[in-house]
């Protein structure tokens, strides 16, 4: 842990630099602030434990998990069916034991390892230490220095990166069922990689540069011997130039953007069967619509039809498509269609997110649809026959998490909401809880109760779960459960003894209503450790606003990460500002209705939706000072950022937008949200910050990496020039070769960065 | 000074920042500042006439110039052999006759228009009023619209853009011939020539690339405008900057050579290729001149001898060391070195090139030519024969020649500028010396800068004189100094509105704790000796250019005085390294 240290050198330098000033006191009150804030930005290190990750074993329901790792590692054992709990491991016999084998005391103090595979029923172990692989007889604790893969041998195991993406997570090689191949691409082509030591083979030949297969989202058939994959046709989709600037001279890379390429033309991704013996190639027929999105979900258990999502260019249209993977013929199985968009962004960032779930026989699945404005699960059969619905409500289903079919349920994880009586947490609609209801769509029950959001791991033998849980004023738990929600026995529970010292106190969670008068919104305020209600305050936003994500945290530490977000917002409070996150209409998790408000008109409603939550806060909380609020965000948050200022200059006088779009020409998946730009030319136009340039009356910092892939440099630019079209004064701060993803390096600069920014020109 | 720079930032901030902060009465008063802040940096407007810009007429040493444009215009003729001066037009009589041509008043009280030319003969002028073009018989004042024809052939008559910068701007015009009949401009990376009177063109090269490019940039004309040499530049192997549009709808890459006057490329990176041709307008075709087996070199064309016998042309070393005068034979493109300049640092630096057109000043006939160089340590001019042997020097002293201001081949005299003393080793003063390099005498009097602009005749010049608390002033003179008359003075009253006072010039030591360094201070207009200000260094410090500005409205100082005015005390001072000082500093 290296925050004491870093303290201490800000506490020093801050000490140095300042004994100048006229008001002593007050300014080493602000320095002790500063060494606060760099304090609480660690805050996700304080919290220690509250979470598990379970290893199952072979009767389904047991599972080992290690804890304290690395210094202290335990491994223990939970056996669920006799709610016992204990160390799988003796320790000292095996370091013991160990240590003759080694020559030398293993590292640390428990187990020297946190990790390690069964290999004969589960009464031999294997597991390596210092790069060595030991062989333990459990029972009688004899350990043999087994043979250790060369590295050849472990990377022969383990899929590699064929592609690397801008500010994307990278492709990687795909395994086959039978564990004999790795689907890999090499020149544009498929390949095959052999898991043992045979060659490598090509599959396919006529793959070029810009009109290349893919393994991405790749699915193998079920007996191993054919491939579903795309080739895809880039020629005509514009790149991105990153320039290194930092070279000798110049150079310029052109990429392919993910999300970040413009409104150009798309890529044209052609589905493809490929036998992986013949080398045949069978082209799938998904339509003469040149611009559509592909997903493939999967072969049926009997190999006899690939099953794929075809979505139109303007999301309003979803199939769910079977292909015959001998003649490429498709038919449709169903479709959805909505007014605005049938299914989101998390289309192509989470995927299908277990929308779609088999049912044994292969014959009928599980369906997740919004058709009647709320997630909800469907039972079909393969036909399109529409069985029946399982769940009904005013609630979304969050995502199916298991069926048990021997027993008939169906679990799945929902967020709550207004009607439902037999809700045990009513009127937290973020919270999620899980639930199981029986494939006749009877017998619905809530099995989790804990306000807060619970996060589920269920056993293989689906008769036991694990239920991590927290919420902003609770640090995570982690609970075992019987599958019908009887508690067992509490494994983990976080310790948070170090946030007593930094005088910590949960953030005051909120309800407003929207600009509307009627809608309620949730949202949370963090106040500075030494808060004083006589004092007067300048406020701090944090803002996303962004259609496909909710800011406001309701688990203990913020699910997005931690950066330019809410846990962010808690440490600048501490520089003496009152700071709060909230989510307007607009955004997901309430529904469809709720999010559909900003559907084709994004940059209308969100910031009134945040100026009459700030205006409702202060009316009740004088400490709150209305003519010193500031905002801040990253990405689209940095759009809102900036609108925030452009858009209600009276209210916001400082804005810090973080590699931010400024306008919303910034890559397809926008229109998801706007709909297609020659549709809705007029509304894209009004969403685009550089047209409001001119209203710029408060402060605004622009902060930018140059090899940005997802809100490219360009977005900056065409801001800047607005600002100096209009003769708007503005900052900048340019991080050469930084991505939208920062490095720790950057992330510490732009930290220090808004600290300066905010006290500079709010003047806590 | 990084941190100074900073603070007043950050003092900036806080002065403009939108939070009331309690002494109101504080902000007001830097409001004001600010305000004349913005005055200041339109000081140049305060600044009215001084100068004159001569249109010599057909006797060489007669000319016109315009005063007062727009809103008072008067075009006045000066004869300095009859030592008159007088307007050239009758104003009302133009006004009328436009009026009455146009259907509307003119604005203004004067000419409406400050620019014209003479018809053949001088019998008539043709000028343009609001975008139209007019011809008025001088005799009878009649005025009629110019033909079409006439305003299609006077358009073609114009050098026509060949080349942008990389921000978009021209740079590189169509290169006339002295008869003003053909048109050498650059398409695709070819070379082309226009006629002008049919506007014809013709294409005389076809390997012009993106990376191997024509250039009439320095390209120069015969006299007998039959020949001209001109530059092939080949850019492959020279690395390449990106500019990148970043405000389309997707952004765009354009590769550009590093274009500034004095580089081509990047530090240690080769530079482009030079090669010089030699085009026969009447034969169309090309003779490639020998520059020798360097690749990396640097080669500017000076132009003709008069007799067009040979081609001159400088070449120089990449690192600067080394300066030749060469002089090619146009039909043959075998070329030698008349002169080598050597030495241990450089030749001028970078400052060569934009002394290319001074070093060399061909003379009459065969009287050989003036070369320019600091080879004893100071600037100095020296007279050569076409062998390239010395015939005499011309100047000498401690003291830097400034350069040629013209010469008087007739009367053999060299026209040259010169500071009068070490002590005020700025300024800038008309000598003339004669041809044996007897018989130097000064010209001007009055310390600071006289900028010089001879008649053709080389009997009169004018001499504008000003200085750092000096408004401009404009005198004619006769070429041995004598005064004709005063033309214009500087009206600077608008100055008492902003409260100016003229900079604090200073003298103090280098780092060295000897050499004496030169400097001004800006003050604010409100300048409190009892209060403390926060300080500025202007600096540029680049080894080629001197920062500190010499004249009363220098462009060099105007942006620091106006910043002054916002409470702070700006300075700017030549440190060592820099020109005017002789070669040791």
């Amino acid at each position: 842990m290296f925050f004491p240290k870093q303290t201490f050198s800000i506490l020093l330098l801050i000490g140095l630099t300042l004994t100048a000033g006229s008001v002593h006191a007050q300014e080493t009150s602000q320095s002790e602030r500063e060494a606060m804030y760099y304090q609480y930005l660690e805050f996700r290190s304080y919290v220690k434990g509250g979470s598990i990750q379970p290893n199952w074993m072979a009767d389904g329901s047991s599972f080992w998990y290690a804890e304290g790792a690395p210094a202290n590692t335990v491994i223990y054992k939970v056996d669920p069916r006799v709610n016992t709990k204990g160390p799988l491991f003796d320790t000292a016999r095996l370091r013991q034991a160990l240590t003759a084998l080694l020559g030398q005391e293993p590292p640390y103090q428990g187990l020297p390892f946190a990790e390690f595979t069964f290999v004969d029923g589960e009464k031999v172990v294997q597991f390596a230490v210092e790069d060595k692989n030991f062989i333990l007889q459990l029972d009688s604790y004899t350990i043999t220095q087994a043979l250790s893969a060369s590295e050849e041998e472990k990377k022969r195991l383990v899929p590699q990166i064929v592609r690397k993406r801008l500010d994307a997570p990278p492709v990687k090689e795909i395994l086959s069922p039978d564990r004999r191949w790795f689907a890999s691409v090499k020149d544009h082509n498929l390949w095959l990689r052999s898991t043992n030591d045979r060659p490598s083979m090509p599959i396919t030949t006529d793959g070029i540069k810009d009109y290349e297969w893919d393994v991405d989202g790749a699915e193998w058939s079920p007996d191993s011997f054919k491939l579903a994959v795309r080739k895809v046709d880039y020629r005509k989709v514009a790149k991105l130039p990153i320039v290194h600037w930092l070279k000798a001279t110049e150079e310029v890379e052109w990429v392919q953007s993910d999300t970040g390429e413009g409104m150009g033309p798309m890529p044209q991704p052609k589905l493809f069967i490929v036998d992986i013996l013949s080398k045949r190639q069978v082209q799938l027929d998904t339509g003469n619509d040149p611009d559509q999105h592909f997903y493939l979900l999967g072969w049926r258990p009997d190999g006899s039809e690939l099953l794929f999502l075809r979505k139109s260019r303007d999301h309003k249209k979803l199939d769910l498509m079977a292909a015959d993977p001998a003649t490429g013929a498709t038919r449709v199985i169903l479709t959805e269609t909505q007014k605005t968009f049938v299914i989101d962004w998390s289309f192509l960032v989470f995927k299908w997110l277990r929308r779609f779930t088999w049912l044994e026989d292969g014959k009928k699945f599980l369906w997740v649809s919004e058709r009647d404005g709320w997630k909800h699960i469907y039972l079909y059969d393969l036909e399109g026959n529409l069985i029946r619905r399982l769940t009904q409500g005013d609630f979304p289903v969050v995502r199916i998490e298991a069926v048990d079919e021997k027993k008939g349920w169906v679990y799945f994880t929902a967020h709550g909401e207004r009607q439902r009586p037999f809700d045990k947490a009513q009127g937290k609609p973020y919270d999620i809880q899980l639930y199981r209801v029986n494939l006749k769509g009877k017998s619905l029950s809530m099995l989790t109760e804990t306000p807060g959001q619970h996060m589920i791991q269920i056993a293989p033998s689906k008769e036991f779960f694990l239920d991590t849980h927290s919420s902003p004023d609770r640090p995570p738990v982690v609970e075992l459960r019987a599958a019908d929600g009887k508690l067992f026995q509490t494994l983990s529970q976080a310790n948070i003894d170090v946030l007593k010292d930094l005088k910590w106190s949960p953030p005051e969670e909120f309800v407003v209503k929207a600009a509307n008068g009627t809608t309620d919104l949730y949202g949370v305020l963090y106040k500075p450790y030494d808060f004083n209600p006589k004092k007067k305050y300048p406020v701090i936003e944090v803002i996303y606003a962004g259609p496909q994500f909710y800011e406001v945290p309701h688990t203990f530490t913020h699910p997005h990460g931690f950066d330019f977000h809410a846990e962010h917002g808690q440490a600048l409070a501490q520089l003496g500002f009152i700071v709060f996150v909230v989510d307007g209409r607009g955004t997901p998790g309430r529904g469809k209705e709720f999010q559909d408000v900003v559907y084709g008109n994004i940059g209308r409603h969100e910031i009134p939706d945040h100026v009459a939550a700030l205006h409702q806060l202060a009316e009740t909380r004088p400490y709150m000072d209305l003519g010193r609020v500031g905002i801040f965000g990253k990405s689209l948050g940095g759009y809102f950022s900036l609108r925030a200022l452009l858009f209600a200059p009276d209210v916001y006088h400082v804005g810090i937008a973080i590699a931010p779009a400024t306008d919303l020409y910034i890559g397809h998946w926008i229109e998801a949200y706007m709909d297609l730009p020659e549709k809705n030319k007029e509304a894209y136009e009004y969403g685009s910050n550089l047209r409001l340039a001119e209203n710029l009356r408060g402060k605004l910092l622009l902060i930018q990496g140059t090899s940005d892939g997802n809100a490219p440099f360009s977005q900056t630019m065409k801001m800047v020039e607005a600002l100096i079209r209009t003769d708007k004064p503005y900052d900048l701060l340019v991080l050469p070769e930084e991505t939208h993803y920062f490095t720790d390096a950057a992330t510490k600069y732009i930290q220090e960065a808004i600290s300066r920014y905010f006290q500079e020109h709010l003047k806590p | 000074m990084h941190t100074t720079l900073q603070n007043l930032a950050f003092l900036f901030v806080l002065g403009l920042g939108f939070f009331a902060s309690p002494g109101f009465a504080q902000e007001a008063e830097q409001s004001e500042r600010e305000a004349m802040y913005y005055r200041y940096l339109e000081f140049a407007s305060y600044v009215k006439g001084g100068t004159v810009e001569p249109h010599w007429m057909a006797d060489g040493s007669s000319f016109w110039y315009a005063e007062g444009a727009p809103e008072n215009t008067v075009i006045w003729k000066v004869d300095p052999v009859a030592n008159t001066k007088a307007p050239m037009f009758e104003n009302v009589g133009i006004r009328k006759a436009l009026t009455k041509i146009l259907g509307h008043e003119i604005p203004g009280e004067g000419l409406p228009f400050k620019d014209f030319e003479f018809l053949e003969g001088q019998k008539g002028v043709s000028f343009s009023v609001e975008g139209q073009y007019f011809q008025m018989k001088l005799d009878t004042y009649e005025i009629t619209k110019t033909p079409a024809d006439l305003l299609k052939e006077k358009e073609n008559r114009v050098p026509k853009i060949v080349g942008y910068d990389a921000a978009g701007h021209p740079y590189i015009f169509e290169v006339p011939s002295p008869d003003g009949r053909w048109f050498a401009g650059i398409k695709n990376n070819d070379l082309w020539l226009r006629e002008a009177k049919e506007n014809s063109n013709d294409q005389l090269t076809t390997d012009g690339k993106d990376l191997v490019k024509w250039s009439v940039e320095g390209a120069k004309w015969s006299a007998d405008s039959t020949r001209f040499a001109l530059q092939k530049l080949n850019y492959n192997g020279v690395p390449m900057i990106p500019i990148v549009d970043w405000l389309g709808a997707m952004e765009e890459v354009d590769w550009v050579p590093v274009q500034s006057s004095f580089s081509r490329t990047k530090v240690g990176q080769p530079l482009p290729s030079i090669e010089l041709y030699i085009v026969d307008v009447a034969y169309r075709t090309l003779t490639q001149v020998d520059t020798g087996k360097e690749p990396d070199q640097h080669v500017h064309i000076i132009g003709w001898r008069n007799d067009g016998s040979e081609l001159l042309f400088l070449r120089a070393s990449r690192t600067l060391r080394k300066l030749e005068l060469m002089a090619a034979n146009p039909n043959t493109g075998v070329s030698r070195v008349l002169l080598i300049e050597t030495r241990e640092s450089f030749v001028y630096g970078i400052n060569l090139f934009f002394l290319f057109e001074s070093i060399f000043r061909h003379l009459d006939g065969n009287a050989g030519f003036i070369w320019m160089s600091e080879r004893d340590g100071w600037n100095h001019l020296y007279h050569y024969d076409f062998h390239g042997t010395l015939v005499n020097r011309l100047t000498e002293g401690k003291l830097p020649v400034g350069g040629i201001e013209g010469v008087d081949d007739k009367r053999s005299f060299v026209y040259f500028s010169r500071p009068e003393a070490r002590e005020r080793p700025y300024d800038k003063h008309l000598y003339r010396v004669s041809l044996t390099g007897k018989g130097m005498a000064q010209l001007t009097e009055g310390s600071g800068q006289h900028d010089i602009q001879f008649s053709p005749s080389m009997l009169f010049f004018l001499d504008t004189h000003s200085s750092l608390d000096i408004s401009p002033v404009t005198y004619l003179r006769r070429a041995d100094g004598t005064l004709v008359q005063t033309l214009t003075k500087a009206d600077v009253s608008a100055l008492e509105e902003l409260k100016w006072k003229p900079p604090e010039e200073f003298v103090v030591k280098a780092a060295d704790g000897k050499t004496n360094l030169y400097g001004i201070i800006y003050k604010p207009f409100d300048f409190d000796l009892n209060k403390k200000y926060p300080v500025i260094d202007s600096v540029y410090g680049c080894p080629h250019v001197n920062n500190v500005p010499r004249r009363f409205s220098d462009w060099r100082g105007l942006e620091e005085q106006a910043l002054a005015q916002l409470g702070f005390v700006v300075f700017k001072v030549d440190a060592r390294g820099t020109p005017k000082r002789g070669k040791d500093f």
